[in-house]
């Protein structure tokens, strides 16, 4: 009787902890304290048996056993006893002051549960159990517990997080102060451009009112200099305009533009230059750089704006145009980026003020931006339109898209931008290009040699650019260098090498004037490498891996864990059972009595076939702690970081070293006794 | 017990050999004392205690942080929850005077309770006067001290001194400089020991495995080098198979027992300097570059010696002539660095790195019986199983 209520208390403690439940199972709990209650050996029984469990490297188990732990301790004296006379243990195992064990659910679960056990039993029993206090205070004041939140977390580990959000705060301070003094900084440049904008568009405005005519009231500018102008300048004629606004800007604005201003009339009868001498305007604008500058600008434009003299007028809105798009790419690229950060700093540090600051500045932006987005629109109808009505005019410059007006401007010097007006130019202009005489297209179309700038494809097809312009589209282009300047040239590209002249009056040797084959080649081909281009792979490996899935290692030709990859089905068995005999031949020889059909999965590289193993585990409601253990970095780890091969390379390493030293210091005593 | 009752009546036994059998049994009563505690003061793990010896009554310990509390542990009549005050203290690093590394030794003046001296890994031996917790005197080691000890003598006031150079120095309190110092040990100095029997003889053991006897009027060389085979293997002798870390004379000075890294400890004779072969068993420490103190029960009140050794973080209570393991205290959470005995009552006081000082107690049954009467305290001891269940 004694032996076989034994034997049962074991068995239920036993499913009791390996049941893997987050909670106990009531029945069998019950049936274990009516056991305890009858008799004290029982007790002492199942504190071992527990004692036994909760030591388990398994945080499921320790769980469990520590519940049913508690459950006794607060029923039996002698279990109490028990418990505190070995307290240190308990604890050690229990609370987490030294790591538990997988799972890790389990575990926190498990610190949690015993933390709030263990001060229900100290607020209950602390008087009665001296040792029970001490286990208190240790957590307490050693381990630094913190009862009343139930967080252990060691004196070390408070102390860092401590440290990591004083530096995050630090950080963010620091951050906030650069961002603040970034913010006083950039904000009247920015309030600038927006200005200068502003500006542009009143420019404008009146402008398109004049080119498609609307009622002449239409409300244009802010500023008050401005306002009287414009006023002034829709109330009057243009020829009266042209004398008045002459007259006016010279009584407030700089003797040099009032020169760029005067001397624009003049320029407007001359097409020809206007643009090199617009270019020069533009520049002493951009020199002056502020926005009385601009402001200045308002009367030229208005009195150049005479209905007959469209292309001037067109000419001069184009730069104004292209300060305005400049202006905007300068809001819309940088400003408005910069703006929305600090907008995210402020509004992570709570700075109230200083957002409300940043966001203002964000509404101008934006709204300096949707102004532009309307005109600009407009504006570019309106250029397009004046294109087709000017018509192909040898004179005129061709119409570049306006972001490369600078470099268009800059044409002029003549070598030095062609190379990259040529990587630039869109494959449609082409032909406008070559027909430009200061263009290196012309250059190259004079020696014939346009057809086979795109030097890549064969020649064949590439008869003219404008027939071949999908090919071309299409075709891979190099820059422009020496080589293709000699292109197909018969007679050997010359070379004048000149000698470097020592500069001391003594005799020198005869400098040396012949050029090596190498330059001389150099000069007429050119190495391009040839790479290929990557092609991915697509089939995956798809051999059956002993996990049931299919191996997903997609290799070109031979998947370094199952060999040649081999067209499979979608169970991962070979569609190919040609193969597949012959390289299990060997195996089928072997295994005679395996009584497997001839194309069972089988890997080609010869490996055997599992048979599922049904090894029962033992608690099934238990986590596997193995498997958890199963990583591939641990897989890999236990391969790579293997005893025997760090043993073999650390030899093989040691020989190379040792060659090594062999050959270059064999004479050296040192080594030559060493080895 | 009852035999020995009767014998008593009968006159057969003497007079005191009833008490001290008593006491005796109580010794392996040993438990954590329920209704007294020490205050809890100390901040850092305790290195060194010692109760003094002539009133029984302050505990001076030492903690890691080079501070020094002196508490007290009188017992106080009729209170039924006692706290041992502290009633003195000096915090280390805070006072130009207080030490600033971990305190290695602290020793009461055996005559006094006015002077207490203090040996810390700053390098510095220093005699405080109690009265005024301040030092007096400030003796400066060129390599730090692992030990000292003061001499029970009344013919010289002087101190032994063992530092990580394996130099002892003999430092002079009537001068306030040292006198001399002996010179053999290769490896530092871990533990010295004044004879109580032979007033010029001391013990020093060493971390290269050696007990060396000195008499310290011969400077010159060590009377002898304790070897723990007795001379049956070769001439060099060691005491140990590891570092010499403790030693302890028996109160009448005529044994020896030592403690070794090899975590054995050995009785010596010291009149015969011999091995006295005893078995304590494995004595598991993690002792390495630490003093290993342990006691002993005092004669008075016990009728066999008893070896209270600490054992990580466990107290092991020996026969000190059988080697048999009579009891283990367990109670302190990680290793108990320093013991002593109180040999008024039976009540040991164990310091550990946990900075907790415990009391021991064999009086607790007796406070049981009391205490159960108490209708709380009934409610805590008592079963409470539910009629659900």
């Amino acid at each position: 009787m004694e032996i076989e209520a034994r034997t049962e208390i074991l068995k239920i403690i036993e499913t009791l902890t390996h049941s893997g439940d987050p909670s106990l199972d009531e029945k069998l709990m019950k049936k274990i304290k009516n056991y305890c209650r009858t008799n004290n050996t029982y007790v002492q029984l199942v504190y071992d048996r527990l004692m036994r469990d909760v030591a388990t490297k398994h945080s499921e188990v320790r769980l469990s056993s520590f519940q049913i732990i508690d459950q006794l301790f607060q029923r039996s004296h002698i279990f109490r006893q028990l418990v505190t006379s070995d307290c240190q243990k308990l604890i050690m195992l229990v609370c987490g002051v030294e790591p538990l064990p997988p799972p890790r659910l389990a575990a926190a679960k498990l610190k949690e549960v015993s933390l709030l056990s263990f001060k229900e039993w100290v607020e209950k029993y602390g008087e009665g159990y001296p040792k029970l206090k001490l286990g208190y205070n240790y957590l307490k004041h050693n381990k630094k517990v913190d009862f009343d939140r139930l967080t252990s977390s060691s004196e070390g580990e408070q102390r860092r997080q401590e440290e990591r959000e004083s530096r995050q705060r630090a950080f963010l301070e620091q951050r906030l102060e650069k961002i603040r003094v970034e913010m006083n900084e950039q904000a009247p440049d920015i309030k600038g451009c927006l200005f200068e904008m502003e500006s542009c568009f009143k420019i404008l405005m009146p402008s398109f009112m004049d080119l498609f005519p609307l009622n002449e009231s239409n409300p244009v500018s802010n500023c008050s200099q401005n306002s009287t102008k414009s006023d002034s300048v829709s109330a009057e004629t243009d020829s009266e305009l042209v004398l008045k606004t002459v007259g006016s800007p010279s009584s407030n604005e700089t003797s040099s533009q009032t020169g760029g201003c005067s001397r624009e009339p003049d320029d407007t009868s001359t097409d020809g230059e206007s643009e090199s001498d617009d270019v020069e305007w533009e520049e002493v604008t951009m020199a002056t750089g502020a926005i009385n500058g601009l402001v200045g600008r308002n009367p030229t434009v208005t009195t150049i704006r005479v209905p007959d003299r469209v292309i001037v007028n067109k000419d001069d809105n184009e730069t104004l145009i292209a300060t305005l798009r400049e202006r905007y790419k300068l809001a819309v690229k940088t400003y408005l980026p910069r703006i929305n950060k600090w907008i995210e700093w402020f509004t992570k540090a709570g700075q109230e003020a200083l957002l409300k600051e940043a966001i203002d500045l964000k509404a101008q932006v934006l709204a300096a931006k949707g102004k532009y987005a309307e005109l600009d629109i407009k504006g570019l109808e309106q250029e397009e339109e004046e294109d087709s009505s000017t018509g192909p005019t040898d004179l005129a410059p061709p119409s570049y898209p306006p972001d490369s007006i600078a470099a268009h401007c800059s044409s002029l010097l003549p070598w030095t931008t062609a190379v990259a007006s040529y990587h630039k130019t869109p494959v449609g202009l082409e032909e406008d290009l070559a027909s430009d005489p200061t263009t290196p297209q012309a250059q190259m179309k004079a020696k014939g040699l346009l057809q086979q700038q795109s030097a890549t494809i064969p020649p064949g097809p590439a008869k003219g650019a404008a027939s071949g312009s999908s090919q071309t589209s299409s075709a891979a282009t190099v820059p422009f260098d020496v080589d293709l300047l000699h292109w197909g040239d018969s007679r050997q590209p010359s070379i004048m090498p000149t000698a470097m002249d020592s500069l001391h009056r003594y005799w020198c040797a005869e400098p040396d004037l012949t050029v090596s084959e190498d330059v001389m080649a150099s000069l007429s081909h050119r190495s391009i490498t040839f790479a290929g281009t990557f092609q991915p792979v697509e089939r995956s490996c798809r051999a059956p891996l002993p996990s049931g899935s299919l191996c997903p290692r997609k290799d070109k030709i031979k998947c370094p864990l199952h060999g040649v990859i081999i067209p499979r089905d979608e169970h991962g068995d070979p569609i190919d059972c040609l193969e597949m005999s012959q390289s299990d031949t060997v195996i089928e020889t072997k295994t005679p009595a395996a009584a497997a059909p001839p194309d069972t999965p089988k890997g080609p590289g010869g490996t055997k076939d599992k048979k599922p193993r049904s090894k029962k585990t033992k608690y099934p409601g238990l986590t596997d702690i193995k498997k958890l253990e199963k990583t591939p970095k641990n897989r890999i780890e236990s391969k790579i970081l293997n005893k025997h091969v760090l043993a073999r390379v650390g030899k093989k390493l040691d020989a190379l070293d040792q060659k090594r030293g062999k050959t270059k210091f064999s004479d050296n005593f040192n080594y030559a006794l060493k080895s | 017990m009852i035999q020995l009752l009767r014998d008593r009546r009968a006159g057969l036994e003497e007079e005191w050999t009833l008490p001290k059998v008593y006491a005796t049994h109580k010794w392996t009563q040993l438990s954590l004392s329920r209704n007294r505690e020490f205050e809890r003061s100390h901040d850092n793990g305790i290195t060194s205690m010692q109760l003094d010896h002539t009133s029984q009554r302050y505990l001076l310990s030492g903690t890691t942080d080079g501070s020094i509390f002196i508490q007290d542990t009188r017992y106080q009549v009729g209170v039924a929850r006692q706290t041992c005050p502290t009633v003195a203290f000096n915090r280390g690093s805070t006072t130009p005077s207080s030490h600033t590394h971990s305190i290695s030794e602290l020793k009461w003046y055996p005559h006094d309770t006015g002077i207490f001296t203090s040996s810390s890994m700053d390098k510095t031996l220093r005699i405080w006067d109690t009265n005024e917790m301040c030092v007096v005197e400030n003796f400066k080691m060129s390599t730090p001290i692992y030990t000292h000890d003061l001499a029970k003598a009344i013919k010289h006031t002087l101190t032994a001194v063992g530092t990580k150079d394996g130099i002892v120095t003999i430092c002079d309190m009537n001068s306030g400089s040292s006198s001399h110092i002996l010179k053999r040990h290769k490896k530092p100095v871990m533990t010295v020991q004044w004879s109580p029997s032979d007033e010029y003889t001391l013990a020093t053991g060493s971390q290269d495995n050696q007990i060396l006897f000195w008499d310290i009027r011969k400077t010159r060389c060590p009377l002898v080098s304790l070897d723990q085979h007795n001379g049956s293997q070769g001439k060099n002798s060691t005491a140990h198979n590891g570092y010499v870390l403790g030693l302890q004379f028996t109160t009448d000075g005529l044994f020896l027992i030592s403690s070794g890294s090899d975590q054995r400890l050995r009785l010596w004779d010291v009149s015969s300097t011999s091995n006295m072969l005893i078995n304590y068993g494995r004595i598991p420490h993690s002792f390495k570059n630490q003093t290993h103190h342990f006691s002993l029960t005092p004669p008075s009140l016990s009728f066999t010696p008893h070896l209270l050794v600490p054992s990580h973080s466990d107290v092991s209570i020996y026969e000190l002539f059988t080697g048999r393991n009579v009891s283990k205290l367990k109670g302190h959470y990680s290793s108990v660095t320093s013991i002593d005995v109180n040999s008024n009552d039976i009540e040991v006081y164990t310091g550990s790195t946990d900075n907790t000082v415990l009391i021991w107690t064999a009086v607790n049954s007796i406070e049981l019986n009391t205490e159960s009467k108490l209708s709380r305290q009934s409610v805590i001891y008592n079963d409470t199983w539910s009629d659900e269940d």
